[in-house]
């Protein structure tokens, strides 16, 4: 079984070959080429790889210029927390381009950021950022955590060769750990939606990086005779992930998890869409608490199952 | 040029009257730029422009009607009455983007280049930032990283000594930005802003230059915003809003005002001129303009006044 990383790999090298793209990112072709996140690009044909300086908001609003005359770019970053420096061109420059959209004289390129996600443990009271939902949510635009093999290769499929913009993400922590892999029962693209099992009566809804964590607590409940299925949801601001939950005629109740450390999560944004759609569902919640301590501290999120299991095991 | 002063009298007057719920930037004194950068640009190239833009967009347009109705946010609007004054994108102009951010422009321009230069277009594109906006940091970035990829870039640096309502003395120290591009190999070139012919050469030694040595230069043009109009930001406190249609074209000082060089002396001539500008107006500007018009004698200047 390929690791998380070579799966990306695999398919990040399929979606771009043959086609005109920049791949740009700090030290790109050279030592590690960012934590593996570049290995093998420059072998592409057409593949232009740029080693680029240290200057995250030039490198962001480059990539929203070449969008914007119709070129493609992938941008490497070596962890989300770096991107807070090009917030402005992810906020106020994409606002403008989409504004624009009508007097555009010629068709949108794709541009893509791919950045690893801290969420490794002991990164110390900076380089610890995970919250890919608040970059989301400031600039309206579409976010994607990578965690399960088939999710990998269709986002990098259709994301990466989309007209627009978008940041992917991948987990350090599960980087060189096996991918997991499992077909997905049905896949809504439009509202960000892969959902593993039907035949459920709970429903995991799985934000940021919690797919391992949900496949844990979906085995937990099997072990207690309760069928329960997963809903991977991509960060997508205007979206309704809730739409999928129809699919299900047995469902009785969701559990919402997310392990962002942010005080709004994508979780909530989800939470609301199925209280809005599906009022006599019962919700509950696996959601990471606020920091305690700003400093050291590890970042994998040890689940407390003992407050919430009682009542999801009990019929 | 001529016709750029007479447009942007319009919006003036149309400022003071309350008829714009956006804000707008006037560029009174920026006109000789604005011309010369259209007499500098080659087919494939693009222009990258900050929120005080107008001066520029009438230079672009052949008739003031889509940017006037942009500015009245109607869909008939050169921006399709979207994007407004400081964010204007006239389709079919040169003007790739707009940006009403300080030192936002600068990395998009850079995106924009490199795109210019892998496909090898033979475009240059054109960024113009404010002496403010330099200070931002993108800007330091983005001029290295444009440098570091040889990317054909010019510089616009419009230098009138004011961000807001602080002269360059107030808010920092000097920039002596000829030795600062020198630094790491950026080329450098300078003008005035008010001397027409100046600003047309000094465009277009700055366009052979980036082409001629694959590598960005900086442009930087000393101008005097007459800040004395209607629009937004209009300068420095008590600064009265005395420009006025009625006075005629000119402002003053008059040493400093880039039409009172433009080598127009036939004061018959340009009152023709400025006339016949306004007459590209629809007929609710018109209504406006008309009791406005200018008397003869207000285009009788002549060299040494």
């Amino acid at each position: 079984m390929p690791t998380l990383l070579e799966s990306y790999q695999k398919h990040l090298a399929a979606a771009i070959d043959g086609r005109d793209f920049v791949v740009m990112g700090e030290n790109v072709d050279n030592g590690s080429r960012i934590s593996g996140l570049g290995k093998n690009l420059d072998k592409l044909s057409r593949t232009r790889v740029l080693n680029v300086g240290n200057c995250e908001l030039t490198h962001v609003g480059a990539g929203m210029g070449m969008m914007l005359e119709g070129g493609n770019m992938v941008l490497l970053v070596k962890q989300l927390d770096f991107l807070l420096l090009g917030l402005d061109q992810m906020v106020n420059t994409l606002n403008w381009i989409r504004a624009n959209a009508r007097n555009r004289g010629k068709p949108l390129g794709s541009f893509t950021i791919i950045t690893y996600i801290c969420d490794q443990g002991y990164q110390g009271p900076q380089s610890s950022l995970v919250d890919l939902s608040g970059f989301c949510s400031l600039g309206s635009f579409p976010g994607f955590i990578l965690q399960e093999y088939h999710q990998i290769e269709a986002v990098l499929q259709r994301e990466v060769n989309r007209p627009g913009f978008r940041i992917i993400g991948l987990p350090q922590k599960f980087a060189s750990r096996p991918v997991l892999q499992e077909n997905a029962a049905y896949v809504d693209e439009a509202n960000g939606v892969r959902l593993y099992g039907t035949e459920a009566e709970t429903c995991i809804v799985s934000c940021h990086s919690s797919f391992a964590s949900a496949s844990d607590l979906r085995g937990r409940l099997g072990e207690q005779g309760r069928r329960a299925s997963i809903l991977l949801s991509a960060i997508m601001p205007g979206a309704d992930p809730s739409l999928a939950l129809a699919k299900q005629p047995d469902l009785r109740s969701v559990i919402i998890m997310d392990d962002a450390k942010g005080a709004v999560k994508w979780g909530d944004y989800v939470a609301r869409k199925c209280l809005t759609r599906f009022p006599d569902l019962k919700l509950h919640f696996y959601e990471r608490s606020l920091p305690q301590s700003f400093g050291v501290q590890p970042d994998e999120v040890a689940w407390d199952h003992s407050e919430l299991f009682q009542p999801l095991s009990t019929p | 040029m001529i016709r750029i002063r007479a447009w942007q009298h319009v919006v003036n007057e149309r400022l003071k009257l309350g008829h714009f719920k956006i804000p707008v930037h006037l560029a009174f004194g920026y006109e000789a730029l604005a011309v010369a950068l259209t007499g500098t640009l080659h087919s494939p190239d693009h222009v990258i422009l900050p929120h005080r833009n107008i001066a520029y967009q009438l230079a672009f347009a052949k008739n003031p009607q889509p940017i006037f109705d942009e500015l009245m946010l109607r869909p008939s609007g050169g921006g399709g009455g979207v994007l407004g004054s400081m964010n204007l994108a006239v389709k079919g102009s040169p003007v790739l983007y707009t940006t009403s951010i300080l030192g936002n422009g600068l990395p998009v321009a850079t995106g924009v280049a490199l795109h210019q230069k892998f496909r090898g277009t033979g475009g240059v594109t054109f960024a113009v930032v404010g002496d403010g906006a330099i200070e931002e940091g993108a800007c330091y970035e983005s001029l290295v990283f444009a440098k570091s990829q040889g990317l054909p870039l010019v510089v616009i640096l419009e230098n009138n000594d004011q961000s807001m309502s602080s002269s360059i003395h107030q808010r920092r120290c000097a920039i002596d930005w000829r030795a600062f591009t020198a630094s790491f190999g950026v080329n450098y070139l300078a003008a005035r802003g008010h001397l027409p012919t100046e600003c047309d050469s000094a465009l277009a030694e700055a366009r052979r230059t980036c082409v001629g040595h694959g590598s960005p230069v900086v442009l930087e043009v000393s101008l005097h915003a007459y800040n004395q109009h209607a629009g937004a930001s209009p300068g420095w406190a008590g600064d009265q809003k005395a420009i006025s249609l009625a006075d005629g074209p000119f402002l003053k000082p008059y040493n400093r005002d880039p039409l009172f060089h433009s080598g127009l002396t036939d004061h018959a001539e340009n009152q023709r001129l400025f006339w016949e500008c306004l007459a590209d107006c629809d007929e609710e500007t018109l209504a406006i303009v008309e009791p406005l018009l200018p008397a003869a004698s207000a285009f009788s200047l002549h060299a040494g006044a």
